[in-house]
């Protein structure tokens, strides 16, 4: 022992001492009692490594650019491929000309709607198929045809030279304007793709029985997915194998759309997906892309890279849906809600995409009320379709709902924080039977967090500052909430081994897509096993060699896989004492695992992990560990709420946000690293929605995106985010939901953002931002019709 | 070798102009940077490129001009050339035919004039030298600029200004706006006013209010007018409390 970690110490920089227990094994550290085969897994006491500060497992090779992630992958002989796109926001395909493009140097195969027919179909919807390449294009950026050639730029100057005849069509831009009669029919059923309402206990007795009753109008802006890694894959076939490397939050679904739509086994399709550059849901299914490299890889015979460009990324992979939506609400004077009526529209684009998920589910769930109705309209427009966008209608949804419950507390005379704590519901009112949650923070998120704020105190700073003559206005708001998910479940299947020399491999088939899956598991491991976290070896997103795992997203990546790691572990241990008791003669129960050692109970005997005869013999020892069910008759969710200070320049519109904190209800904090970037990371997607964030169609003439670059499309840079960002982890280890009491938190992170800008800003101005964003486009208007004097 | 580059921040138009005399300054002038109209720079075959029609007259034109626009409706981009118009300048311009000075006030080429140019330059002309009259000692100047986010971004709304006071009163003034006009927009209803007067409440108001009297906003950039109006009383107080104290009044409190 000793020359190969000493590898690892080189590479990590770091000095062990030349003990080899030392190498893999934390000196002391307090590993929980292991349950006797058979037993539950009881909830974790004090945690050792658990809730510590752990840093990124592979941080060295993430900012050393060591990392392999899929769009660096080169592969000899590989060839490039790209998709020609449909510049029209609606058009038919008349005729491919593809000539010349096959005569160009370099041109190793194309790939048209002729040369492939029917034989390759496209599920949009389990119900919604068309060809691959579909004549009918229904949004600006749909594939037309594929090209594979050998250099990047050989590929790109071919498509250009293909030569298509369109049919331009007319177009619907707008979700308002869907529906109108004489709107082009996008769907051969019509422009509605889907309606659905929801109602519990009587609105119309609720608003009779309110003191109050407000009606507001809210829009929010379509944001398109950018993240840093653009989508895309490398594929190559080794006879009737494929294999793709593919920027992917979830490789096994990747494979199974893949062999669904190639006609093959599950089985000789390998997806790989180690690192992705950022994926926020709209990686979590394979693109037209994936199936356009594998085919352009058959043809040629050569591995196929095909990455969009950003351009393309903004036009077909996928956005947040823009919405329009009225909220009605009741209240009694006492700030006790009454009655919620809400009504949603939304767009997903072209196809049935999700444009109105879970839109209305704050209005259903977050706050205790009786009487609730909703009635939310999905249409189609000429726009690429949706793909889910981190905490899908949630944001949106929270714009409307806590702008509105800031409008009922001021008309009552509550304190925001008040009425919202006036009603906090301990079960989850919009599931069939109204099952308890298994923990709720939501009360301790806002009082905790309104404490660490300064709320009360900044709220009477604001109030009193309204007064003075200034034009720079100082506001407080905030927003609070729930995800509809998070809570994690089966299926997971972990396999943990440790070797003869006591070093561990953990082997799982989930995507760490940036949050720290691998860190936080790393850090279960270490917790049962006494093992370092950094020299775990982990082998994971590859359906070839690692376990199913259902795609990283849903906020359920930790709950999902920890209690199945867990379970590995302990399986591991289980085996040790096993092997342990036969050579010491004594029956297991009385012995226990403490990492270095197995440990005989009262007499101080113990022996080393790594003097076992039986792992010296065997090798290896295997440890499988599954999820279990969740708990039934209990919803399980994660909580928050997020507070923010603002300055508005009323003479100009602009906004500066001043400080953020986030307060959440997670379950149990596991990495409070990893944690405090969601918290952060969340709050700065959150300001993109609220403040710089719009997908722009030119409406009236073209129907084509008119941003679709970085510059155009406004992501938020450093400078509009505040250096003043707090995380406050309200940590309430959730002993109901699974082994490790861990929920969900990487999209509640994003939820109230913006609605806790927006009330920011109304707390400065007296103005309510209606829309998003609040850019000075939108402020400079609503500023203007509230009067140049300030607020009445 | 590694190129060390060094940021600066200017707190005026006076502070960059003075960065630029130390050693190796450089300062990307930006004056002949084709336009950022989205139409203009995407697959829209509009009138400006040779097509037969303006897109954004009536189409996405948040980010258009409010002033000065005829036929094409771009704003000028450029951050630094309405601060050099407003501190006065003219270009040295080089090409095959030998060289010459042009004004800045003469540079640019209003869509009014010509639809499918920017600048005077003819082809084979380069700007190689960009020259500033000494400024009086008198001179205070600044730059603002309201964007839609903080950083990487082009002038909703900008304004260049350089004014002298003396004795509480304004004696020269220079007032440029960027993102208000297809070239950088001298915006002489505000020099007029505010010139032999103070900057008090009144003229403020009065003076951002006349630099926004001919604007014509199309659909979707009112706000603009607002802005303008608001950034530019905004400033204007700030000159008058840069020029603090005025003359005469004792500097002992
Ligand atoms: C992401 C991004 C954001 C930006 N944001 C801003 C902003 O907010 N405000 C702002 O003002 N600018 C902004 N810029 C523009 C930037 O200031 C200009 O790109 C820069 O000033 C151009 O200088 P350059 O030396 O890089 O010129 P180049 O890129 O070399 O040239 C720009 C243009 O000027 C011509 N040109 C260059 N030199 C001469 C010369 N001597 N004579 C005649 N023509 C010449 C070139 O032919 C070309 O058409 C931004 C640019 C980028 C890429
Ligand atoms: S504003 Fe000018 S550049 Fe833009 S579309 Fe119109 S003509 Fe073209």
């Amino acid at each position: 022992m000793g020359s190969v970690p000493s590898v690892v110490n080189l590479v990590k920089g770091e000095m062990m001492k030349d003990d080899d227990n030392d190498l893999y094994f934390v000196e002391g550290i307090a590993v929980p009692e292991t349950p006797l085969p058979g037993e539950a897994l009881p909830a974790w006491r004090k945690t050792a490594v658990i809730g510590g500060r752990e840093p990124r497992v592979d941080a060295y090779e993430r900012v050393s650019g060591t990392a392999v992630y899929p769009s660096d992958i080169v592969l000899p002989n590989m060839l490039y491929g790209a998709l020609l796109r449909c510049p029209h926001a609606h058009a038919r395909v008349k005729k491919v000309d593809v000539s010349a493009a096959e005569k160009m140097d370099g041109v190793h195969a194309v790939l048209t709607g002729a040369s492939l027919g029917r034989q390759v179909q496209w599920p949009y919807t389990e119900t919604v198929v068309t060809d691959l390449f579909d004549a009918h294009c229904r949004f600006e950026g749909e594939a037309v045809a594929a090209v594979a050639a050998a250099t990047p730029y050989a590929v790109r100057d071919a498509l250009r030279a293909i030569k298509v005849e369109y049919e331009v069509l007319p177009f619907v831009a707008d979700e308002r304007r869907a529906l109108e009669a004489g709107a082009v029919r996008i769907q051969a059923e019509g422009n509605r793709l889907k309606g659905e309402t929801y109602e519990r206990g009587d609105v119309g007795k609720g608003f009779a029985e309110a003191d109050v009753v407000l009606e507001q109008e809210y829009r929010t802006a379509c944001e398109i997915h950018a993240p840093m890694e653009l989508h895309g894959c490398v594929a190559n076939w080794e006879g009737d194998s494929l294999t793709i490397w593919e920027s992917t939050q979830g490789v096994y679904s990747v494979q199974a759309k893949a062999a669904e739509i190639l006609g093959l086994p599950l089985s000789r399709v390998r997806v790989i997906g180690h690192y992705v550059g950022g994926g926020f849901g709209s990686k979590l299914q394979p693109g037209k892309y994936t199936i356009c490299a594998a085919l352009l890889a058959r043809r040629t015979g050569r591995p196929v890279k095909l990455f969009l460009s950003r351009e393309e990324t903004m036009l077909a992979a996928g956005n947040r849906p823009p919405a329009t939506m009225t909220i009605k609400a009741g209240v009694k004077k006492d700030g006790v809600l009454t009655a919620l009526q809400f009504s949603g529209l939304g767009s997903g684009g072209a196809y049935p995409a999700g444009g109105t998920s879970l839109l209305d589910w704050l209005v259903r769930d977050l706050y205790t009320c009786a009487n609730v109705k909703s009635e939310l309209t999905d249409v189609a427009i000429n726009a690429g379709p949706a793909r889910p966008f981190r905490a899908p209608g949630h944001p949106q949804c929270a714009l409307a709902l806590e702008q509105m419950m800031d409008s009922l507390a001021e008309a009552v005379g509550l304190d925001p924080v008040d009425i919202r704590l006036k009603n906090v519901p301990l079960v989850s009112q919009a599931r069939e039977g109204a099952p308890p949650y298994t923990t709720t923070g939501l009360a301790e998120c806002i009082r905790r967090g309104a404490e660490a704020f300064g709320w009360g105190e900044a709220r009477r700073r604001t109030a009193a500052a309204r007064k003075d003559k200034g034009h720079l206005k100082r506001g407080v708001g905030m927003g609070s909430c729930l995800w509809v998910a998070g809570g994690g479940r089966p299926p997971a299947t972990v396999i943990v081994k440790l070797f003869a020399d006591g070093s561990v491999n953990l082997n799982m088939g989930a995507s760490d897509i940036g949050t720290g899956t691998k860190t936080v598991m790393s850090m279960v491991l270490s917790e049962e096993l006494g093992v370092r976290p950094e020299t775990i070896q982990i082998e994971h997103a590859d359906t070839g060699s690692t376990q199913y795992a259902t795609p990283s997203g849903g906020s359920k990546t930790v709950p999902t896989e920890s209690p199945a790691v867990r379970a590995a572990a302990v399986a591991v241990k289980q085996q040790l004492l096993k092997m342990a008791a036969e050579e010491l003669g004594r029956p297991q129960e009385d012995l226990r695992y403490t990492g270095e050692y197995i440990e005989v109970a009262g007499n101080g005997k113990k022996v080393k992990i790594t003097a076992i005869a039986a792992l010296k013999r065997q090798g290896v020892v295997v440890g499988i560990g599954y999820r279990g069910p969740n708990p039934e008759g209990k919803a399980v969710n994660p909580f928050a709420a997020q507070f923010c200070e603002v300055e508005v320049n009323i003479r100009t519109g602009e906004v500066r946000i001043l400080r953020f904190l986030g307060a959440h209800e997670s379950g149990r904090v596991m990495d409070r690293l990893t944690f405090d970037n969601q918290v952060f990371g969340g709050i700065t997607m959150g300001i993109g929605l609220g403040m710089t964030e719009t997908r722009i169609l030119d409406g009236n003439r073209t129907g084509k995106m008119v941003n679709r670059n970085l510059h155009d499309y406004k992501l938020p840079t450093a400078l509009d985010v505040p250096v003043d960002m707090v995380s406050l982890p309200v940590d309430m280890p959730d002993a109901e939901a699974n082994n490790t009491g861990a929920k969900g938190l990487g999209e509640p992170v994003t939820i109230p953002t913006a609605a806790a800008i927006a009330n920011a800003i109304y707390d400065a101005t007296g103005v309510r931002v209606q829309e998003s964003p609040a850019d000075p486009l939108t402020m400079n208007r609503l500023l203007a019709a509230q009067g140049r004097e300030g607020r009445s | 070798m590694t190129m060390q580059f060094t940021y600066v921040r200017p707190g005026s138009l006076q502070d960059a102009v003075s960065h630029l005399q130390s050693e190796n300054a450089r300062i990307h002038a930006d004056l002949c940077q084709k336009p950022r109209c989205w139409y203009y720079r995407g697959e829209f075959h509009c009138l400006r490129k040779g097509g037969a029609s303006c897109y954004a007259v009536s189409g996405e034109n948040q980010y258009h001009c409010i002033l000065g626009g005829q036929d094409c409706f771009i704003v000028h981009p450029s951050d630094t050339a309405p601060a050099l118009l407003a501190l006065d300048a003219h270009l040295r311009v080089a090409g095959p035919g030998g060289s010459r000075t042009v004004d800045m006030e003469d540079f640019f080429v209003p869509p009014a004039e010509d639809v499918t140019r920017e600048t005077v330059l003819e082809p084979g002309e380069i700007v190689t030298e960009i020259v500033l009259p000494q400024a009086a000692a008198a001179l205070r100047s600044s730059y603002r600029k309201v964007r839609a986010r903080q950083s990487w971004d082009f002038a909703l709304a900008g304004a260049a200004l350089a004014i002298e006071q003396e004795g509480g009163l304004v004696t020269k003034a220079r007032v440029v706006l960027s993102g208000a006009a297809p070239v950088p927009w001298r915006a002489r209803e505000v020099e007029e006013i505010i010139t032999d007067s103070p900057l008090d409440a009144e003229v403020v108001r009065r003076a951002a209010a006349a630099a926004m009297a001919q604007a014509v906003p199309l659909g979707k950039n009112g706000y603009k007018v607002a802005l303008f109006q608001g950034m530019l009383e905004e400033e204007l107080e700030k000159m008058r409390i840069l020029c603090w104290p005025p003359e005469g009044v004792s500097q002992s409190f």
